[in-house]
């Protein structure tokens, strides 16, 4: 665990620091939570709802947080959690596959008054959607947030190797939608 | 080929626009940027915005959520109970003698009689604050009198049985 985390986490955990040190959390990494739920969801509300359930969770687990694992991608790990829980429940509600989820969250992006990408980056948005759900969290954290395959690996559990094949085929197939469409 | 060639026919006779070479490589760098796809141009961004100064008050939100204090469970009030197993009681009650004793031509059920005297108990534990005035007034209005309630269907020996097992003063029982 990073030195910083350790400081974090002490403050965290005595309740006369908490209050302070959970602002400093939550300052730290809303925005780079916000756009890994963001690029998921599509949509600025369910990101929000979802940011806030994620760092209410990251609260109240605390103190079951071993250090095994940096911190941020221990947070990383419930936000991803709360968002694929949260499509899920989505798609249930509106009785749709996460395919045609998928589908009817890019074509909302369109109306939407938060997306200002231009023809290029809807498009980009509807190739991504084609991709199985594994391939749009590797293809979104290493494109979009660009982080690096060995957070990426942290975060999502898998070998560098794995991710990096697993990058390389997903930048095809949107190339490939993107040149046939 | 140099014998051929015509006098003072130095150049292919082919013109560009004024200035085309100047400008070339500024409009090959758009040309190129304006034909790239995919690549890195749209890297790091999604064309994705936010609500102004949504991150702004993003903290105080959070933490106003996770300090306000756990919501207390819902009190139920006991008087409240009390009515509901009051109009479950005399409901039960008169569902009980409707059906046992108006609607069967068969004998008394026992079991239907146990399930009544638990009622009963109730009852008798003032579970159910009524009066003998209110119970009389609400069989007369109701129309459930009794007085006309043909007992040819009812053996001696059942009513007898329910009697003895039921009224506390066995002296009240008149043989």
């Amino acid at each position: 665990m990073k030195k910083e985390d350790a400081l974090l986490l002490k403050r965290l955990r005595n309740l006369k620091t908490r209050h302070e040190a959970f602002k400093e959390l939550v300052s730290c990494y809303k925005e780079r939570l916000y756009w890994h739920i963001r690029n998921l969801t599509k949509n600025h509300d369910d990101t929000d709802d979802i940011l806030q359930n994620t760092f209410i969770k990251v609260y109240k687990n605390i103190d079951k947080f071993k250090g095994d694992s940096l911190l941020y991608s221990w947070m990383y790990r419930i936000a991803t959690n709360e968002t694929l829980t949260f499509l899920t429940q989505k798609a249930k509600r509106l009785h749709l596959t996460s395919e045609e989820l998928q589908n009817k969250l890019v074509e909302n992006i369109e109306s939407d008054v938060y997306f200002e990408g231009d023809q290029i980056q809807l498009k980009l948005q509807k190739a991504i959607a084609t991709l199985p759900q594994k391939q749009q969290q590797v293809f979104n954290m290493k494109y979009f947030q660009e982080l690096k395959y060995r957070e990426i690996s942290e975060i999502l559990g898998t070998s560098e190797g794995a991710l990096k094949a697993s990058y390389h085929i997903a930048a095809k197939k949107i190339e490939d939608y993107l040149k046939g469409n | 080929m140099k014998k051929n060639k015509l006098a003072n026919q130095t150049r292919s006779g082919f013109k560009v626009p004024k200035n085309y070479f100047e400008d070339f490589e500024a409009k090959m760098t758009r040309a190129i940027s304006a034909d790239k796809t995919f690549g890195d141009q749209y890297k790091g961004n999604p064309g994705f915005t936010i609500p102004e100064n949504y991150f702004d008050s993003l903290e105080n939100q959070v933490l106003a959520k996770v300090e306000r204090p756990e919501p207390r469970g819902m009190v139920i009030s006991l008087f409240r109970k009390k009515k509901l197993y009051a109009a479950a009681g005399i409901a039960a009650v008169f569902i009980g003698i409707i059906s046992t004793l108006l609607f069967k031509p068969n004998p008394i059920n026992l079991l239907e009689l146990e399930k009544i005297s638990v009622l009963e108990e109730y009852i008798d534990q003032e579970s159910i604050d009524l009066n003998f005035n209110e119970i009389t007034t609400f069989l007369y209005e109701e129309g459930y009198v009794l007085d006309d309630l043909d007992t040819s269907d009812l053996s001696d020996e059942a009513v007898f049985d329910y009697l003895n097992e039921h009224v506390e003063d066995p002296a009240l029982i008149l043989y």
